[in-house]
């Protein structure tokens, strides 16, 4: 179970284990994740662009 | 090779690379295919060895277990029509979008761009609650899910296609009495043939290879899923799983090579403007 990355465990939990809530609260924090990394990397394009 | 070109030591390094990475991206491939033709007790035995007579047996075995017919038939219809939908309503959409300078229009379309980020892993619990809730559960049913999960990208470069088509095509279509939809479909859609192009193949390797949202819908009858049976718990038939692979792919690889040319001109020229 070290090695799963975090899509796969949300597919085990919700179809596997059937624990669509735990699979779903993790979504959720996948989906922060993605949107942290997304919108730090867009804020600094978008700075070094300015500066060029 | 008819021109005389000068062939630097880099160039000539560069190419060397280039084959062998090549030859690397290649040989899985020719690994399934030289397994496909032998026995099973040869590939554990001899698993890079060539097959060492014409063994069929793999494919005969693959074809009926799989039902091959009904499967690609059901792969094919959830292709042609997840993807002629998506190409249909991304296209109206985009199009309007792009025409549109309202602050709505604006929000929708950051909306599909945000989209963008969005992986399938995110939505799938939902999608599988509410595909029980609509009785989509089915093969026809996952069609306009296909729809919905393509749109982001479609829109996304629909959108910046439709920019590069003079406004003035339409206007001159209005001036001739041509309604709405006419003009977008007898004078901008030709147009956005290229970019057509790509957005149709490339839905069309990930419908066609997909595998996670027939498997979480329905569980069984497109040719990604029918492959699964060859690998059981306990037991794992290689050579008609290799067969299987094989006869899956085929199509669609058929279908990739025809339209080879459209598809590094398309990305070229659409997908770079986004």
């Amino acid at each position: 179970v070290g090695t799963v990355p975090l899509v796969m465990d949300i597919f085990f939990d919700a179809f596997a284990k059937r624990l669509a809530g735990l699979a779903t609260a993790k979504a959720i924090l996948l989906f922060l994740a993605i949107v942290l990394i997304t919108g730090t990397q867009l804020t600094v394009m978008k700075r070094r662009e300015v500066q060029q | 090779m008819k021109d005389e070109r000068r062939r630097s030591p880099a160039l000539i390094t560069l190419e060397v690379l280039m084959i062998a990475a090549a030859l690397a991206f290649i040989y899985p491939a020719l690994f399934v295919l030289n397994n496909a033709l032998k026995p099973d007790a040869d590939i554990t035995l001899q698993p890079v060895a060539p097959p060492a007579r014409l063994y069929l047996a793999n494919f005969v075995k693959a074809w009926t277990e799989m039902r091959f017919p009904l499967t690609l038939a059901n792969t094919f219809v959830v292709t042609v029509f997840g993807v002629g939908g998506i190409l249909l309503g991304s296209s109206l959409a985009a199009y309007k979008l792009a025409r549109t300078q309202t602050r709505l229009s604006w929000v929708l379309y950051s909306a599909f761009a945000f989209a963008l980020v969005i992986p399938f892993q995110i939505v799938m619990v939902p999608i599988v609650g509410l595909a029980t809730d609509l009785h989509l559960s089915s093969i026809w049913g996952i069609i306009p899910m296909y729809w919905g999960l393509g749109a982001p990208l479609a829109v996304f470069m629909y959108h910046g296609f439709v920019k590069s088509v003079p406004r003035e095509l339409e206007e001159a279509a209005a001036i001739d009495g041509a309604g709405r939809f006419y003009s977008f479909f007898r004078v901008v859609f030709p147009l956005l043939k290229p970019i057509t192009a790509t957005i149709a193949i490339l839905d069309s390797l990930w419908i066609w290879n997909d595998f996670l949202l027939p498997q979480v819908v329905v569980r069984k009858g497109t040719l990604q899923l029918e492959q699964m049976q060859f690998y059981g718990m306990f037991l794992r038939e290689y050579g008609p799983a290799a067969a299987s692979l094989i006869l899956s792919a085929a199509p669609i690889i058929v279908f990739y090579l025809a339209l080879q040319k459209y598809i590094i001109k398309g990305i070229a020229s659409g997908a770079v403007k986004g």
